[in-house]
């Protein structure tokens, strides 16, 4: 999009001939663009909302398995912790 | 010879009178800019078609829908505060756990090279004996197994001695 192209999609609205003769006035067009803006962001926001809390959900859930599975790498860590000190004693003894 | 410049002034009207569209000045709306901005949308001439036929089938007036728009942007506020302390906890407990995982890794590959270097030792008494053949069993039998169970699966997971 060049500058003036920029320009005037900020600055004027083309609207079908048709569709402004039905609506009567640019008042009445604007007031409905903005309505219909209005709810197409209230929209878009409430499924933003839904995602994080979708989101937020997802985490709790992943949160509350991660302590499990902590406490078994743990246990798998103590146990091999204990069998390294077992293997460096027999192979220390045969030294 | 023709006359260029006469045809060209001809369908320049021509496309004037059939022009389907007509422009509104929005400079005064502000908020109308601000919100094709915020939405991403480009108010082409069927967007504009779309967005006038939702506002006229609208129920609600503009005045409750800036108000729903303003409850609705503070709820967001609150969920995404709470989705990052969520997340920051969740990030947390997942370096402990993959820290722990890579400890684990780390003392199971030593400990398979231990029991590597015990294979050629010979044992001294029962329960010496007893003890080699558990920690080759457990360090080297069963971590190739469980190799060869990942290989047939295509799994990744090199510690294999859950």
């Amino acid at each position: 999009m060049n500058a003036a192209d920029e320009r005037s999609s900020t600055h004027e609205i083309k609207i079908l001939r048709d569709l402004y003769e039905e609506m009567g006035s640019e008042e009445k067009i604007i007031r409905s663009i903005k309505v219909g803006l209005l709810s197409l962001r209230a929209t878009s926001l409430e499924r933003e909302n839904a995602d994080l809390i979708k989101r937020t959900g997802d985490l709790e859930k992943y949160i509350a398995e991660l302590p499990h599975e902590i406490a078994r790498f743990q246990q798998l860590l103590e146990k091999a912790l204990k069998d390294r000190k077992t293997l460096e004693k027999l192979l220390d003894k045969k030294r | 010879m023709k006359n260029y410049s006469t045809r060209k002034g001809d369908l320049a009207k021509m496309r004037l009178r059939k022009s389907p569209a007509k422009s509104i000045p929005i400079e005064t709306s502000r908020e109308i800019v601000a919100l094709t901005k915020e939405l991403g949308i480009s108010l082409d001439l069927e967007s504009v078609r779309k967005v006038i036929s939702l506002g006229m089938e609208s129920l609600n007036q503009e005045a409750e829908l800036e108000y729903a728009l303003k409850k609705l942007e503070e709820e967001k506020g609150r969920i995404a505060s709470n989705f990052r302390k969520i997340a920051f906890q969740y990030s947390q407990l997942e370096a402990k756990c993959v820290g722990t995982r890579n400890w684990f890794g780390r003392v199971s590959r030593d400990n398979r090279v231990l029991a590597m270097h015990l294979c050629a030792r010979v044992p001294r008494g029962k329960r010496e004996e007893q003890l080699r053949d558990d920690l080759i069993q457990k360090y080297i039998m069963n971590w190739r197994s469980a190799q060869n169970q990942q290989d047939n699966k295509g799994d990744t997971n090199e510690i294999g001695l859950e």
